[in-house]
């Protein structure tokens, strides 16, 4: 680390977030995403699926729905929702061939970034906060769908990060551990990636509990609003860093499983869940992640 | 055409996609604003609102004319908003407090020019812009960009003006000037709406306070009027109208509960010469005299009225026969007992009175009853009574009389 303090002053840093509509998803899923998009005859439930596995798309998914213009009554939180009931087929798939088209040709300079990492991290901490969501020891449970999509989107910030500041980040990213990263973040920009992403998460219209998920997640011993979806999502989170990185055995000594919010053996039977097509995760991961050479 | 011209012109349309999509959901929020409900400044400001949480705007402000001058009426800025909406704990920034007095006087100056005009104006670079740096000190770090403004107008009249400000250059893009005149447009139907609700639930007030005052004058008049209708205004006594409806009233109950019922009429004998001799003036006292001393002998259920000149009745609800005569001769003996000088003599005055009594009815009511309307049933006795009255005077009066209703065959 050469600075010391932030380069960028806070204001910098609102203005170019404030500018930002939309976050390019990886160029290696670009051609996944065109061809579901350009077919004529591909089915709803395909279209959500694809959306489902991206960060990026579904972020611009949920803004576009909650939009004032289409004035549903209640927010929109889930892919399928926003998809089938406010945008329908024809608009998402023009929506997302846009996206996949132009992340074709965009420049990416960040090579310190694990996108796998993240991709899996995301995806992963999906679909175990919907699975968990159903074995929460609260009396409010969030819906499985809200789950889901809050663990897709929770590190919404690292990507506007990234898309902002690329320099930035290429910098933060050589650091190691998550922690040394987050202060990386603060030294460099100014801002973590929680606090982005929250922002711009409210800056795009997403409900707020969502917002919520995407600000306070890392920390566990979160309190306000919405906060059985906060821990979840952290916990959901801790999880899949940890199988990445090592399986089952190494998250069930992670400290942050002794949480009062799901069973231990809930946690393990989701674990194993996820175990048993984690190297079909992991390709995708590579697939979808990858940069294309177009 | 290639790749990647295809990608930039999606992405293009893409763009305008965003942008109509923005615009829309900003005037569909200004079209959800309960104009009819909410006062001016939460109006505006909810306007306000819709512009920045739908648009990407940074700061706005909306100026209203009052009397010469533009006020500012309301103003958001994203960062200030943002902050207080979520509190993520970041202080506003010190050099944007500095830069206050100079955002004021810039926006000032752009006020004045676009309400003159009464066209929009835009200055993607003001920075650069010296034609419209006249009049402002340049010499402080400007904290503007870029300006955009609109007149907001309603029935020919500017009502005040919008603008929009962003600290970047060419923040503003023509989907934000059209947006802005629309805007400012559904701003000005907005504030005449509520203003003209306002003024007419004011009038409204006005008027209904106004009916009210005169609501209650009515009232006191027509209790006034009604104590006027039933009391004669000579002797203070009730009057033929309120007697008739009174007594038919006692008539109908005493039939309903059986109970018997009485009538006395009476007129002072020969009361003409009274008149002829003393004047009217004494008359009147004898009238008012009489009045009283017969008032004083009945009990509080008896109704006693003047139903003529000379001419008394009294109803006896709930009295028979014995009573009503012993009643009659009470009267008789009190109007005697009065006496009045008038050029040093002495005189009085005597009654002819005429009695008659309902017994209590039988029940079910023989059919003789029933077939009477309750008003023709008075009538006739009260014809009963008065030729009671005139037998007793024919008789040479000073005296009662009493006759049975015969008209019902009892």
């Amino acid at each position: 680390m050469t600075a010391t303090q932030p380069l960028l002053s806070s204001e910098d840093v609102r203005l170019k977030l404030f500018h930002l509509k939309e976050i390019p998803p990886p160029s290696g899923s670009a051609q996944i995403i065109m061809n579901v998009a350009a077919d004529d005859h591909v089915d709803l439930t395909k279209v959500v699926s694809l959306i489902e596995k991206s960060p990026e798309l579904a972020a611009r998914i949920l803004k576009c729905a909650n939009s004032a213009y289409y004035g549903q009554r209640s927010q929109i939180y889930s892919v399928r929702e926003a998809v089938i009931r406010v945008l329908g087929l024809s608009v998402t798939k023009s929506l997302i061939l846009a996206m996949a088209l132009c992340s074709s040709f965009r420049f990416r300079p960040c090579e310190a970034f694990n996108k796998e990492l993240h991709w899996f991290t995301s995806i992963t901490t999906a679909t175990l906060a919907q699975d968990l969501s159903r074995k929460l020891l609260a009396r409010e449970k969030p819906a499985p769908g809200t789950a889901y999509t809050a663990g897709l989107i929770h590190n919404l910030g690292v990507l506007a990060l990234l898309q902002a500041f690329p320099q930035q980040m290429e910098q933060v990213f050589t650091q190691n551990s998550s922690e040394k990263i987050r202060q990386a973040m603060i030294q460099l920009i100014g801002i973590d990636h929680q606090i982005a992403g929250g922002w711009l998460a409210q800056r795009w219209g997403l409900p707020d509990n969502l917002v919520c998920a995407i600000t306070h997640h890392e920390n566990p011993s979160y309190h306000d609003t919405s906060w059985p979806l906060v821990r979840l999502i952290g916990l959901s989170a801790q999880i899949a860093s940890g199988l990445y990185h090592g399986g089952v055995t190494k998250v069930m000594h992670s400290p942050y499983i002794e949480n009062e919010i799901v069973a231990q053996e809930d946690i393990e039977e989701a674990a194993r869940r996820i175990l048993d097509q984690i190297d079909k995760l992991k390709g995708l991961a590579q697939l979808l992640s990858g940069e294309g050479r177009n | 055409m290639k790749m990647p011209e295809i990608a930039r012109a999606l992405g293009d349309i893409t763009n305008v996609f965003d942008e109509m999509l923005s615009s829309l959901s900003t005037l569909q929020c200004l079209s959800d604003l309960e104009v009819h409900k909410t006062d001016e400044k939460t109006l505006l400001n909810d306007a306000l609102v819709a512009l920045l949480e739908n648009y990407a705007i940074e700061r706005c402000a909306v100026f209203l004319c009052s009397g010469q001058d533009f006020v500012k009426s309301a103003e958001i800025d994203w960062h200030l908003w943002q902050n207080q909406n979520k509190q993520h704990g970041n202080k506003q920034s010190v050099a944007q407090n500095q830069n206050n007095q100079v955002l004021v006087n810039i926006e000032n100056h752009f006020v004045q020019i676009t309400a003159e005009s009464g066209k929009p104006l835009s200055s993607p670079n003001f920075r650069n812009d010296d034609q419209l740096h006249s009049g402002l000190n340049t010499n402080d770090m400007l904290p503007v960009g870029s300006i955009l403004t609109a007149p907001i107008r309603s029935g020919g009249q500017t009502l005040g003006v919008v603008v929009m400000s962003h600290s970047e250059e060419n923040s503003f893009n023509e989907w934000h000037q059209r947006l802005l005149i629309l805007y400012s447009n559904f701003l000005g139907q907005i504030l005449t709406t509520n203003r003209l609700m306002k003024n007419l639930e004011e009038e409204v007030r006005g008027r209904t306070h106004q009916l009210e005052e005169v609501l209650e004058e009515t009232r006191h008049l027509k209790e006034h009027y009604e104590t006027l209708a039933m009391v004669d205004e000579l002797t203070g006594l009730y009057n033929r109208r309120f007697f008739f409806a009174e007594s038919k009233l006692a008539l109908s109950r005493a039939l309903r509960f059986s109970h018997s019922f009485s009538l006395i009429l009476m007129d002072i004998d020969r009361f003409k010469q009274v008149n002829d001799e003393f004047g009217h003036a004494t008359g009147d006292i004898v009238l008012q005299d009489a009045a009283k001393a017969l008032l004083e002998i009945l009990r509080e259920t008896d109704v006693l009225a003047r139903v003529g000149g000379e001419e008394f009745a009294v109803v006896l609800p709930d009295t028979p026969e014995d009573g009503a005569k012993i009643l009659a001769e009470r009267l008789r003996v009190a109007a005697n007992s009065l006496t009045w000088m008038r050029d040093e003599q002495t005189f009085r005055i005597t009654l002819s009175l005429g009695v008659t009594t309902l017994h209590p009815p039988e029940h079910p009511l023989p059919a003789s009853y029933s077939q009477l309307d309750p008003r023709v049933f008075y009538d006739q006795l009260y014809m009963v009574a008065d030729d009671a009255m005139y037998s007793a005077k024919d008789a040479g009066g000073n005296r009662f009389e009493f006759k049975k209703p015969d008209f019902l065959q009892q």
